[in-house]
């Protein structure tokens, strides 16, 4: 075989770079370089054996750029991102109970209307609707501004009375893996009615974001219904809203 | 045409996959509930979601005294009061993950929570016995001077049609609970039902009831 300055030169520089994938490509680019540089050299009247030769040696230590290139293309980028792909995909598929993991019955609605919740959560026996406004932060959950709000026949009177007053609020929390608040053990304190009364349920709905979750409160509620209420919630009260029915019907 | 050695930088594609497995790490986390890889966390965020702190919390070692001087320990539990509310926890370790769950439980004065209750099958002897045993935990308030808790079991024997009253007789066991610490009221129950003949199905009546100092009832489940 006979000697080739250029080619070996790029030999010795592939040799040090790690990444196989890469040496075809950076030889093929290094070796037009040096012959660009070799055929100036001999357009200028240089041997051609001394032009390669020159060409060569004008680019100095193999070894020295040849580290440089393997540095700037680590084989640990590849090899890490294949890694951290296997790794998510043995998550994926053999960690996930698509089934009955909570993930199956959350449904990812960070904007969802409160009032289109409202319906969906009591689409039965209406009496009123109506506008939520206020909020409050209790704890690390800072509650939503506004909402929706409705009187209902209660489908279960035996639970909390014939009617209940339900409203639609949110609440965002930066720490995401909270749940949602269980307000069913706080104070609670309805305008309308000069005792304390007891929440008839809280529910936490599926619809949630990564930071947002949406609740459904219920309080009973006695005819005749007032056009405004006003309730606040927690020890120190942090949570107060006023809520505003636009329509009445009498039950 | 240059033919490249890459679809995408390798860089690019590093970082890619970092983002990749932070998905697939929340997603699982996520589809778990959230759930804690320690006792202490799961209970901070089960106080948090409570509106509490993990400071709320009250730490006390159930156990129970029994007339011989033996004693069963029912492990340590989590208490908080807030108003008439009363939660109670006992972190626990998921099966098969790395997983703790500690949610808080609101309980209502008097009623009881099952620590544990169950048949337990004693296959010696010519025939099929049970040995039920209920662990319970009542919170009381105002505090009574003696809490008391029956456990019936009612069963429907394959040999015999037997009275109800006779069941009672048999399969019942009346107890005096021990209250953790005095004034504290959280009280602790160890109840077992003697051996019952295997039954094709069973249930079990819990009655409570609380006295005051003088001996006057003060409270009973059922109402008496």
């Amino acid at each position: 075989m006979p000697y080739d300055p250029i080619s070996q030169y790029c030999g010795k520089v592939c040799s040090m770079v790690r990444l196989k994938r890469y040496r075809a490509a950076l030889r093929a680019e290094l070796t037009a370089h040096l012959e660009d540089h070799a055929d100036c050299l001999i357009a200028s009247g240089m041997d051609a054996e001394e032009a390669k030769e020159t060409a060569a040696k004008s680019m100095g230590d193999p070894y020295d750029l040849g580290a440089e290139l393997d540095a700037l293309h680590s084989p640990w980028y590849p090899r890490l991102s294949l890694i951290f792909t296997g790794l998510a995909l043995f998550v994926l598929l053999t960690g996930m109970d698509w089934e009955y993991g909570a993930l199956s019955y959350y449904r990812y609605a960070p904007f969802s209307s409160p009032h289109a919740l409202l319906e969906e959560t009591i689409s039965q026996g209406i009496l009123a609707v109506g506008d939520v406004k206020g909020g409050g932060t209790i704890g690390s959950y800072a509650f939503s501004r506004s909402g929706a709000a409705a009187i209902q026949k209660n489908p279960y009177p035996e639970y909390g009375g014939p009617y209940l007053l339900s409203v639609v609020i949110s609440s965002q929390n930066p720490f995401f893996w909270l749940e949602g608040l269980d307000m069913a053990g706080l104070p609670v304190r309805l305008s309308s009615q000069a005792e304390e009364v007891p929440l008839s349920h809280s529910i936490t709905l599926d619809e949630q974001g990564v930071f947002r979750r949406f609740y459904c409160v219920s309080f009973p509620v006695e005819p005749p219904f007032a056009s405004r209420y006003t309730f606040d919630l927690g020890e120190g009260r942090e949570l107060s809203y006023t809520v505003e029915l636009r329509e009445v019907e009498a039950p | 045409m240059k033919k490249r050695p890459y679809l995408l930088p390798p860089r690019l594609t590093l970082a890619l996959s970092i983002l990749f497995l932070l998905a697939s790490a929340y997603l699982f986390w996520a589809n778990n509930s959230f759930d804690m890889p320690t006792a202490e966390l799961a209970l901070r965020k089960s106080a948090a979601e409570h509106a509490l702190t993990y400071e709320d919390l009250e730490s006390y070692p159930l156990s129970f005294e029994h007339e011989d001087g033996t004693r069963s320990d029912f492990g340590s539990f989590y208490f908080a009061r807030r108003a008439d509310s009363f939660y109670v926890a006992q972190p626990k370790p998921l099966a098969n993950t790395t997983f703790w769950i500690g949610h808080l439980y609101p309980l209502r004065p008097y009623q009881d929570s099952f620590l544990n209750s169950m048949p337990v099958f004693n296959s010696e002897g010519p025939d099929s016995t049970y040995v039920a045993e209920k662990r319970a935990m009542l919170v009381t308030t105002p505090d009574p001077a003696v809490a008391r808790m029956t456990l019936t079991q009612y069963t429907v024997p394959l040999d015999a049609d037997v009275p109800k009253e006779e069941l009672i007789a048999n399969y019942s066991d009346t107890q005096d609970c021990v209250e953790t610490a005095p004034g504290s009221g959280v009280w602790v129950c160890y109840l077992t039902v003697p051996e019952y003949p295997y039954a094709s199905s069973w249930s079990f009546e819990t009655i409570v009831r609380a006295y005051a100092a003088d001996g006057k009832l003060i409270y009973s489940t059922p109402e008496e």
